[in-house]
This record gives C-alpha cells, structure tokens and sequence, in this order.
C-alpha cells in the first residue's frame, strides 16, 4: 500500500502569494494514499529538507512529492537528500507549483485549484513509480581534440598533464592554427610566434599526445565514454617517418600559388611546409596543382629527395580510435573582404589577417610594410571595424569581438613600422572590455595618436595613387572624405565552412550562424547538449586568445573530472523494451537519434532462433522517449515515465469524472477504493476539500 | 503456363525446396438452401497431391501476404506464394519493417488484368476498387510483378471479360470531402456505431501483425474494449495512424468488415496525404526507409504550427 508524503512549498511569497500553500497542503492530505502533507516556507532550506528526510523514517513514506518550484531546479537536490538515508530516489517527484502554477496565474482562487490538480496528478503519478538505479558505463581514458589552434594546443597538453592520452585532430599540415599567423598580440605586443610555437614544440614531444596533421575526423560513433571515431589521414604524398625535412624538395618545385598561411599575401610552392616552424615540420603536396598529379610530369621533389620520402602512390588512409570524451576546438575563419559592394575590390584593401602577415617579420614582406599594389610603405591607413559583423542585413547582427582590439593593435603597429603615418579608425563602438584592453587602446590614441572617427564608411574608390574614402563622422555630424594608400577592414568572424558536418556528426547543436551551442549559457558553457562533447574557442562564438586558451583549460579540466571517475554514473531515465511483446519492426532503431537501439536475438532453450527484438543500450539512450512513441504495438516504455504513470495522471486530472481503471491497474491503496462504485468515487472526490484536517499533521 | 507451375510446385514439395504453398483454390462450398458451389478461396497445401487444386481467376482477390507473418506459418519452412502485382507492395512493406525474410519465400507472379469485388452481396460482379486505378481503359495493369522480383512470373491472364467498374475510392472519397464537418462526423458516428470490435479487419490486415495489439493492452487500457461509440473511434482512428505510410490499399480490411464499413474511406486518404505530403507511396521499394522515421530537409513543415 502506497504511502505518500507531500511537501508544499511556498518559495518565500514566489508560490504563497498567489497559490494557497495551507490549503493545498490539507487537499493533498486528504487523497487517498497519503498519510502525511506539510507546507514549509523554504522546503529547499536545510529545516524544510529535514522535514521529509523525518517524514520518510517516521510515517515509512514509500514515494515522496515536493509541491515547489521546476524540477529544472531542485530536483536535483531533493533527490541527492532522500539518497542520503536510503531512499530511493526516483521515488521522489516534483510537482512544479511556480514555473507551472503560480508565476503565470494572476487569479489566486483558480491558481490554487489548479495547483490541487498538478499535485493530486503527481500523487497518483508516484503511486505508480519504481525504484530506478543509476546507470553505470564504463569510460575509455582517452580524449580526442578536434583542432589544433592554440584552443585545442592548450587542450591537449591540460589533459595530457593530467595524465591521460590524448588524440589531437588538426586538418591543415601544422598545428598553429590562426594564432600562428599573428604577428604581436595585444594587449602586450608580445610575440605571437614566440609564445604559441613552445607550446606546439610540447605538443610534439609530449608522449602522450598522438598528433594527426592533414586530418579530419570522419564518423563518430557510440557515447559519452565510449566514442569510436573514424579519422581520415589525408595523403600527404610524402613519408613522414623518412622525411627529414631538409627542404630540398621544396626549393626544386617549380609550381607556386597564393599561401595560405600569408592569406593569399605571399606565395608558396606545390609541395610545401605552410610555415618555418611548422609542427610537425614536414612538408605535404597540393594534389590539386601538383605537376605530377595536374599534368602527370616534373616529378622533381622525389628525384631530389636524398631519403626517397616522397611517394606519389600514398592513398587516404583511415584509423579508428576509441575515446572517452571529445573536444571540440574548430575555430573561425574570416569572411572575404569584398563583402559590401560599395567598398570595392581594390588590392590595396586587405583583411586584419592579411595585415597580420604584411608586417610580420616572418611574412611575405619579411615585416616591411608594403602595400600590394605597388610594394610603397602606405603613408595613411584607414582601418574600418566592423565590415560584415553587427550588420543584421548582412545576415550577422552578432559582434566579432577581437577587431576592436586588434585595430587598435594594427595601428601601433604600423605606426612603429611607418612613424609619421597616418592611422584613420572608423569605428561603432569601441569594446575593450578586458584586462588592460582599454588602457591598450587609450595607448593607441593618446600615445601612438590614431585617429578614431565614429562613423561608418559608405563608399571606397580609386583616384590614381590613392584610395578615396567617403565616410560620416557622426559625432561632429560631418561628412569625412580620406585618402589613403590602404585600407585594412576588420571582416566579420565566422563559423568555418561545412563545420555544420562535423557539429552534426557530434550531435551538436549549432545557431542560426553555425557556432556550436553551449549546454548553459551561463551555468555550462564548455558542456554541449552532447554528453561528452566539450567546446574550447572561437568555434563556439568568436574569442581572443586569453579566452580561448581559459576555455580550452576549462573543457580539459571537465574530461578530467570525467576521467577521474572509475564509471559513469547517468541517471536512469532510458528506455525500455518489453521484448515479449515487441514485434521487431526496428521502427524505433531508426528514429532514434543516439543510436540507441540494437538488435537482440531471442533463443529457445536448444539454441534456435525465436525473433529479433529491439533492446535499449543504456549508455547511449538519453530518454528522449522517440523510441516510445513511435512503437506501434507499445513495447517501450521510458523509466520514470511508463505508460501506467502518464495514463493514471490523465485519467486523474478529469477529476472524478470517469476514472475507469483496469483491475491491473488499480492503484496500490486498492482498498480504499475497492468496491467505490463510480458514483461514490465522483462524490469523495468532489468532497475531499471538506474533509480536511482529519489527516493534516502540519 | 499454370500447368508448369503445378508441376513445379509438385517437385518443390516432394524435394522439400518448400514447405507450403499458399495460394488461391477452389473449394466446395456448403450454401445455406442445401445446394454447393464452388468458391475461389485461400488455400493452404502442402503436399503434391493437393497442387492440381490452385486456380488463377477473376476471384483471387485475397492479398495473401497477410498469412506470412501468422504465427502457424512461420515454422513451415519456405513458403511459395501467389502474389498479385499489387500484393506485392505489402511483401515490401513487411520486408521494410524486417517481418519476412525473402529467402524463406518463393514468390509466385502473376499478371493480372483486374479481379472481382468479392464483398458479401455487395458490389459482386464488379470490378475490385483497388483495381479501378491500377489498370488502364483496355484492361492492362499498371502493376507488374517483374522477373527481379518474383521467383517466377504466371504471364497468362485470367479468362473472361472486363468485369463493369464498380464504385471507384477516389470519386467516394471526393465526394465524401466536400461534405460539411458536421456531416462527415455524423457519418462516422453512424458508420463506427456499427462496429462489432469482431476485428476481421485486424486480421485480414498484412501491416497488423503486431504479438499483442495495443487495442488488447489492459495495463493500462488504452482503448475501451467493448463495442461502444467511444472506443470504436478510438480504435479506428489508431488503425488509421498506424497505417500512415503503411497501408498498400489491399482493401482486405474493407472487404472483410461483415458491417460494411467503409475503412477505405480513411486509409486512401491516408494514402493520398502521405503522398500528397512527403511524395511517398508505402511498398513501391523495399530498400526505402519507412515514412515515419526518415526526415528530409525539404519536407513540408506548413502544417506546424
């Protein structure tokens, strides 16, 4: 016989002001099958968590419902507090008297009535509960990091310090990423190079980090703790392991085209190491403009090559490997700088990137500044900020975050290069919120006296030598016209092209814009709605440096937390298949999402093959209850929300009008209500209000 | 072209290739006033003596898929069966949904030119409303059964004329959609009123071949079990749900209803939504995903709301 306790909540006046507690509690003493209902002030406060936690041991409660706020919100906690003594938690349920009742009603009389209902439904809900028990999966010790910019470096080596293997997934021939391109960072204007290429030379001799360059993950399969994922090792036509990277090869290639490690500012050969300290330094054919593979002749690396590494026959090549948890470190990319019309599509107009690299000491330029059109060191710049981001008809109304401080870093920049230069800014706002960020770009216009105009630019054309820029200078109210010998646009960041793919395969969600979406906003920001899948930089909305590297220690530190653990422990709210009724269709092995469902066989006692039946994989179910739905003959059931529990709520909320139960399914108080007629049952449910008090002990 | 298959059939059984053949036979028929007839029946033979007994005429209008997923014969080894192009579909449908294995069926093909509406005393000597789309003005099916298909292919078609149309689902259907709500309501609740839950339509039904029924569930009871108003819709309704992107419009159901109701009614709607919606048509491929659990990017979400 089921004996239940409810506890009503008031949440401070949260619920009390517009919800009766006091009489809510005594209608709920009265249902059948409840022996105790108290109302507390505070039930989430220590006392009011003594009170069940008592209530429990003194009345030998079997199910426990606390009337109170969104189980969102504390379930969590009442469950861990009945836990404590041995009480099952599942036999605990909330019924959501706030988020559902009292915050969205005005009326005081009608809010009470219905929050009668929602606990009277939840009473009949855990009469019908069973105890559940945690799922226990096993986790394989190894992570995988997607990316090798300084997110996924810092990722890496954060595990592998904890003492875990980790596999780190890079698509280009180096790890680096964009932070390699940079040439000083602000706000200290150390340099880029001098501080990331350490941290890549650890990556390389750190033995527990297994790097794939010219990779890309393929598939991913299975679950928190027990990823398979499928990598694809692009051919690089070239042998690593007898490769001794002399350069030889790279000298002889007669090909040449834009590098993309200078942004399309400098060039690079078919067969080609993107950068001096690339990691690992060893170089890769471009199959696309590759004589050899082009053309079919030339072929000269491979005569040069004094260790006979080069080896045009090398297919894709695809390894599995078994992961615990997976980091997602993707990055951005920058849009193109023609994007507004207006502007043109002159040379001498470069993105923040390609200046980047235009008085980097290791550019093209070899840190001279020179302009493209005609190698003069530009006397004036026009840097424009945000060119394609906070542009709503652009199709991005979202900010790019690092421009305003990387504008104001190209202008001390240039202005250390070119001394008496010209540094124009047209700017919306300027966001330098950050350590020293402000300070930075009080520098840049106190001290090295760039010229800020709030404004935006409507037109770019050339006039002879120069670049003529029609802008508004809103805060005098003026129309500005500057000549300039370049103009540097900081385009808008974005998600890399096709990262949907791979944020699909995750089982990550991503926005409107394809930035991958964070579990919580605020309360878990490195989780993804993908248990075992953690975030770190500017894949998931554009970051600086600091930030990303914090949030790649931050994603590290959530798989070792993962990995500190012996086994998985996940709640048991999955699915279930009553295999002697189900008819093994494998509807619900299609529709389900994780890859939930597996095929069991059924065997008589000589070994022969009865059927096939669906059965859940606990590990990889996340009770989303498809499965359940879409079962024609009703064979699978969701833990915690069985057919019985849901049916019995929907008949009870009729309130009286019918309640036509099955013998099987009369509840656990049988006798009381045995032989009601439904007559008599319609009448003590109408009259329960009246009755109370008998059984109230608060 | 039969005898060979009789004599084919024959070898099969006696070197035990198959187990059983299902098709369609005559059989005697005791009638109320004393006399016999012989009706074209469903027939289950497996011994060789019993093969001279199969018949292809103008009565098979039974989809005999339905009997492969019944539980007394799936321990008769290999079974060989007559299929009419449009039955076909439902082999499909099941072997879609993982309910036969094709290697465990000979498939018997036949062309077929339009079989009789074999309803009791309704609509007898017309033509079959499933056929009436299926075929075009001189009598040619639309439907084939093609060698890749079936194990063997019967080319010969029944004897005899075209039998007169009967009535055609599809103007029923347009008729019945231009009545008001009120009157369509009214209709159905005259039509369920006289449901029996006796549930031939159940089990004539190839797609219903679920162990236990949700209909025959008591924990809890979904569906009121006894023949009134309430749980006769109920139970029609979740028959028409469960049929979406299921139902090859045999017509079994119908044809077997002994209170004639008009079940055709709700699944050829069905059937013209589905397709209507999502392009769809149940059993025209048995590699096809099934309507309910595929998704594709285009497909129509104007009905959310």
């Amino acid at each position: 016989m089921a004996r239940i306790g409810v506890f009503v909540c008031w949440c401070g006046s949260n619920i009390a002001e517009t919800v009766d507690v006091k009489e809510v509690a005594k209608y709920a003493g009265c249902l059948p099958g409840v022996v105790i209902s108290i109302d507390n002030k505070y039930m989430c406060s220590d006392p009011g968590q003594r009170l069940i936690l008592d209530a429990i041991q003194k009345e030998k409660l079997t199910g426990v419902v606390v009337a109170a706020c969104s189980p969102r919100m504390h379930e969590v906690t009442y469950r861990r507090t009945v836990a404590q003594i041995g009480f099952n938690p599942y036999m605990l349920e909330m019924a959501n008297l706030r988020e559902h009742c009292s915050w969205v009603h005005p009326d005081k009389r009608m809010a009470t009535e219905k929050a009668k209902d929602l606990v009277r439904l939840m009473v009949e809900k855990v009469k019908r509960n069973q105890p559940l028990y945690n799922v226990q999966i096993p986790v394989t010790k190894k992570a995988l990091v997607i990316g090798g910019g300084i997110a996924g470096i810092q990722a890496a080596l954060d595990i592998a310090q904890g003492g875990y293997e980790v596999i780190l997934v890079e698509k280009s021939p180096s790890i680096g990423g964009h932070m390699a391109q940079l040439d000083e960072t602000f706000p200290t204007l150390d340099c880029s190079q001098c501080i990331l290429t350490p941290r890549m030379v650890e990556v390389a001799q750190n033995t527990r980090i297994r790097l794939y360059t010219y990779s890309e993950v393929e598939a991913v399969d299975g679950y928190i703790g027990n990823f398979q994922v499928t990598i694809r090792k692009k051919a690089r036509s070239v042998d690593i392991k007898k490769c001794t990277g002399c350069g030889q090869c790279i000298q002889k290639c007669p090909t040449k085209t834009k590098s993309e490690f200078d942004a399309g500012m400098g060039i690079r050969k078919a067969i080609y190491v993107p950068f001096p300290q690339a990691v690992p330094n060893k170089p890769v054919i471009d199959r696309d403009i590759c004589l050899k593979f082009t053309k079919d002749r030339c072929g000269a690396c491979q005569k040069v090559c004094p260790t006979g590494a080069i080896n045009y026959e090398q297919q894709d090549e695809f390894v599995t490997e078994d992961v615990g948890a997976i980091i997602c470190a993707t990055g951005y990319e920058l849009t193109e700088t023609h994007i507004y019309p207006e502007y043109g599509n002159d040379p001498d107009i470069i993105s923040g990137l390609q200046f980047e690299r235009l008085v980097s000491a290791s550019g093209p330029t070899l840190g001279e500044l020179k302009r493209p059109s005609d190698g003069n060191a530009p006397q004036s710049i026009v840097f424009l900020q945000c060119v394609g981001s906070r542009d709503p008809l652009a199709g991005r109304p979202y900010c790019s975050k690092i421009c305003c401080m990387y504008t104001a870093k190209h202008t001390m920049l240039y202005r250390h290069k070119v001394h008496n230069g010209k540094a124009y800014v047209f700017y919306m706002d300027i966001r330098a919120g950050g350590k020293n960020y402000d300070e930075f770009v009080r520098r840049a216009i106190e001290e090295d006296h760039a010229i800020y105009i709030r404004g935006r630019v409507s037109r770019i054309y050339r006039k002879g030598e120069k670049l003529i820029v029609l802008g508004a200078d809103t805060l005098l109210g003026a129309q500005v016209e500057i000549e300039a010998d370049m103009i540097v646009l900081a385009t808008a960041t974005v998600a890399p092209k096709g990262i949907e793919k791979l944020a699909q395969m995750l089982g990550v969600s991503y926005d409107l814009h394809n930035f991958m979406c964070e579990a919580h906003p605020k309360l878990r920001p490195v989780e993804t709605n993908s248990a075992g899948v953690y975030l770190a930089g500017a894949c998931q909305a554009p970051k600086d440096i600091p930030e990303s590297v914090a949030q790649a220690g931050a994603a590290a530190s959530k798989v070792l937390g993962l990995f500190g653990q012996k086994e998985l422990s996940r709640e048991p709210i999955v699915a279930q298949v009553n295999q002697s009724t189900c008819a093994g269709c494998f509807t619900c092995k299609e529709v389900c999402a994780y890859k939930a469902i597996e095929i069991r066989e059924i065997k008589d006692k000589k070994g022969n093959l009865i059927k096939f039946v669906a059965e859940v994989n606990k590990g990889k179910c996340q009770g989303c209850g498809a499965c359940a739905a879409t079962c024609r003959s009703n064979s699978i059931e969701l833990c915690g929300f069985t057919d019985s529990q849901i049916f019995s709520q929907i008949n009870h909320l009729t309130d009286g009008v019918t309640i036509e139960e099955p013998p099987g399914e009369v509840p656990m108080d049988a006798e009381e209500t045995q032989g009601v007629s439904e007559e008599t049952e319609k009448e003590r449910l109408i009259e329960k209000p009246a009755l109370a008090g008998q059984k109230v002990k608060n | 072209m039969m005898d060979d298959l009789k004599t084919r059939l024959k070898e099969m059984l006696t070197s035990g290739a198959i187990g059983m053949v299902i098709g369609y036979g005559q059989k005697e028929i005791y009638m109320a006033d004393g006399s016999r007839e012989y009706r074209t029946c469903p027939v289950f033979l497996s011994r060789d003596t019993e093969i001279d007994r199969l018949v292809w005429n103008r009565h098979c209008v039974q989809n005999l898929v339905t009997y492969l997923t019944k539980e007394e014969y799936k321990e008769s080894g290999k079974i060989a069966l007559m299929v009419k192009p449009c039955d076909l579909k439902a082999i499909h449908v099941l072997e879609q949904e993982k309910q036969i294995d094709r290697k465990r069926l000979f498939i018997i093909g036949l062309t077929c030119k339009g079989v009789m509406a074999e309803k009791m005393g309704i609509d007898e000597g017309h033509l079959a409303g499933k056929c009436i789309k299926c075929l075009d003005s001189s009598g040619k099916s639309s439907a084939v059964c093609t060698p890749d298909e079936a194990d063997i292919v019967i080319e010969t078609l029944p004897d005899g004329d075209m039998p007169p149309k009967g009535k055609d689902i599809s103007s029923d259907l347009e008729g019945f959609e231009k009545m008001p709500s009120e009157k369509r309501w009214a209709f159905w609740q005259n039509q369920f009123l006289k449901c029996l839950r006796c549930y031939a339509c159940r089990s004539a039904c190839p797609m219903c071949y679920c162990e236990q029924c949700i209909c025959d569930m008591s924990r809890p009871q979904w569906i009121d079990k006894s023949p009134h108003l309430k749980g006769n819709f109920l139970f029609h309704i979740v028959r028409a749900f469960h049929l979406t992107g299921r139902c090859v419009g045999c017509g079994e159901c119908e044809r077997v209803c002994p209170m004639g109701i008009p079940l055709m009614l709700i699944n050829q709607k069905m059937i013209d939504t589905v397709k209507d919606l999502y392009g769809y048509e149940s059993g025209k491929d048995p590699e096809q995903a099934p309507l309910l659990s595929q998704f594709k990017m285009d497909d129509d979400q104007s009905f959310i709301k």
